[in-house]
């Protein structure tokens, strides 16, 4: 396997090249839409922010292609571990905010000391739909690695 | 876990870097075993085992309590 370190070093070199490319691709398409949308501010056609939502898209999908496209992995099991272990951390902030805020929203509201604006209620919405999502995920996971 | 990972390595002459290409990952995962903050998967294990030929065992100590 020593003899293999120049071909390894290579295969490094690619995969921190197509990481970065990956980086750009999606930076790139972020950059498109804020540089539309300040562009927009001054020329209001909504051609220009049409156009930036599409290169915002493009960045994101090309992102995608790359990491997807390669037959090298671009993150590693280190990696994958931070980011689901931020996750999971990201997760249970909602969760704990959640269960906490609903019920006092639900009864400040029912008994009308205090209006809860429409969109903390699209909040709280979009908290479930993710524990939906996450849910699912779990329970597929959980089967195929069972 | 307790780990000889940068002995093996450096008694190789080999960088974390090169090290970290030969088992096909970053440079910071081998840093941070070799600093003990992350445990390797056991594919990960292997792979630097047979890199410095030597046994999963000679190169971690899980400190197992009997």
């Amino acid at each position: 396997m020593m003899t293999d370190i120049e071909s390894a070093r290579q295969r490094q070199k690619k995969r921190q090249q197509y990481r970065r490319w990956s980086n750009y691709s999606l930076w790139g398409g972020i950059f498109a839409l804020f540089a539309a949308v300040a562009v927009w501010v001054v020329y209001p056609d909504p051609t220009v922010v049409y156009a930036g939502t599409i290169l915002y898209w493009l960045g994101f999908f090309g992102m995608l292609g790359i990491q997807y496209g390669t037959e090298i992995d671009l993150e590693d099991e280190r990696q994958d571990e931070v980011a689901s272990k931020a996750g999971a951390v990201t997760l249970g902030i909602a969760a704990v905010v959640g269960v906490l805020l609903t019920p006092a929203a639900v009864a400040v509201d029912a008994t009308g000391v205090y209006d809860v604006a429409p969109e903390f209620w699209g909040i709280i919405w979009t908290f479930v739909g993710l524990f939906v999502v996450f849910g699912i995920a779990h329970t597929y996971y959980d089967h195929h690695h069972a | 876990m307790k780990n000889d990972v940068r002995s093996y390595r450096e008694e190789r002459d080999l960088s974390q870097g090169d090290l970290a290409a030969l088992v096909g990952v970053s440079r910071q995962t081998v840093n941070a075993i070799e600093r003990d903050r992350y445990d390797p998967s056991l594919e990960l294990a292997f792979k630097l085992a047979a890199c410095f030929e030597c046994s999963i065992e000679a190169l971690f100590d899980p400190e197992l309590e009997s």
